[in-house]
């Protein structure tokens, strides 16, 4: 398991207009984490649009991206209301704190 | 892991043992597992065993012990059935209710060649005869195999010719008492 903890918040979540402020709010900028987004939702294109997210060229292969990201991340945050609960399990699989 | 504490996350996420979470995404109370977050120590094994605990087989294992517990009779894996139609079926519900699917419903295969079942068969008296079981019973994961003995049957020399020479000799020790069926009393040793 990696040992070297990036500085930055691994946010799982689907991107709506309604969660928007959950990553814009100041716990990430507080804690001087950087914030990295995965998901996919009907906000993508906007938020594309305004730079606050890159669009990814390498879509093709979601799940290996969320394992990379998630075994070096400081924290997995999971805003989004979810079920089952698995978005937390998969990361905390992939040994996210 | 930080989480808002809602749907299926309440149940895979631990409140400050394997993250934090919020139960509410305003503001002010959004920021506080964050603070708790960065205030502990995570460890990732610990992490990882947890997101374990939810792996689909052990699940099913779970299920199949839960299962167990409420059977009548579990000897070494093998249950007993004891009214066995009525367990049968109980038992089938029961792994179907708590496996939800996972678990095919149950292949029975009777030791007993049956006897024709027509009205001519069932008035001579129905004659059963031993059938070979499998010579290597193979148990796979996930699977719970329900042996049915019946004890009521008339002796035969068959039954002898199915055990080993120790099984006969600890079967000796044993005597059937015919008002309890399915009860095996033991015999004061004669030799």
């Amino acid at each position: 398991m990696s040992n070297d903890i990036q500085d930055y918040y691994l946010v799982l979540s689907r991107l709506m207009r309604t969660s928007e402020s959950i990553w814009r709010s100041k716990p990430a900028s507080e804690w001087n984490r950087r914030l990295i987004i995965i998901g996919d939702g009907p906000d993508r294109a906007r938020l594309e649009k305004l730079g606050m997210i890159e669009s990814s060229s390498s879509d093709d292969r979601p799940d290996q991206i969320v394992n990379y990201y998630a075994r070096v991340c400081r924290a997995a945050v999971v805003p989004g209301e979810e079920d089952f609960g698995m978005a937390p399990l998969e990361a905390n699989a992939a040994a996210a704190r | 892991m930080i989480a808002y504490r809602a749907g299926g996350a309440e149940e895979t996420v631990v409140d400050g043992k394997t993250g934090c979470s919020s139960i509410s995404r305003t503001r002010s109370l959004w920021a506080k597992p964050f603070e708790q977050f960065e205030s502990m120590h995570w460890s990732q094994i610990l992490l990882r065993r947890h997101a374990e605990k939810f792996d689909r087989n052990v699940f099913r294992f779970s299920c199949l012990a839960i299962s167990c517990s409420v059977a009548p009779a579990v000897l070494l894996g093998r249950v007993v059935a004891r009214c066995a139609s009525a367990f049968r079926k109980y038992f089938a519900s029961s792994l179907a209710e708590t496996c939800g699917g996972w678990i095919k419903p149950m292949e029975t295969t009777s030791l007993f060649h049956q006897s024709s079942r027509s009205a001519a068969g069932a008035a001579m008296a129905p004659a059963q005869v031993w059938k070979m079981g499998p010579t290597a019973p193979v148990i796979w994961p996930n699977e719970v195999h329900v042996w049915r003995a019946r004890l009521d049957v008339p002796w035969s020399w068959t039954f002898d010719e199915a055990l080993t020479l120790d099984d006969r000799a600890r079967a000796d020790r044993f005597r059937l008492n015919p008002t309890a069926v399915d009860s095996v009393s033991r015999a004061p040793r004669c030799d």
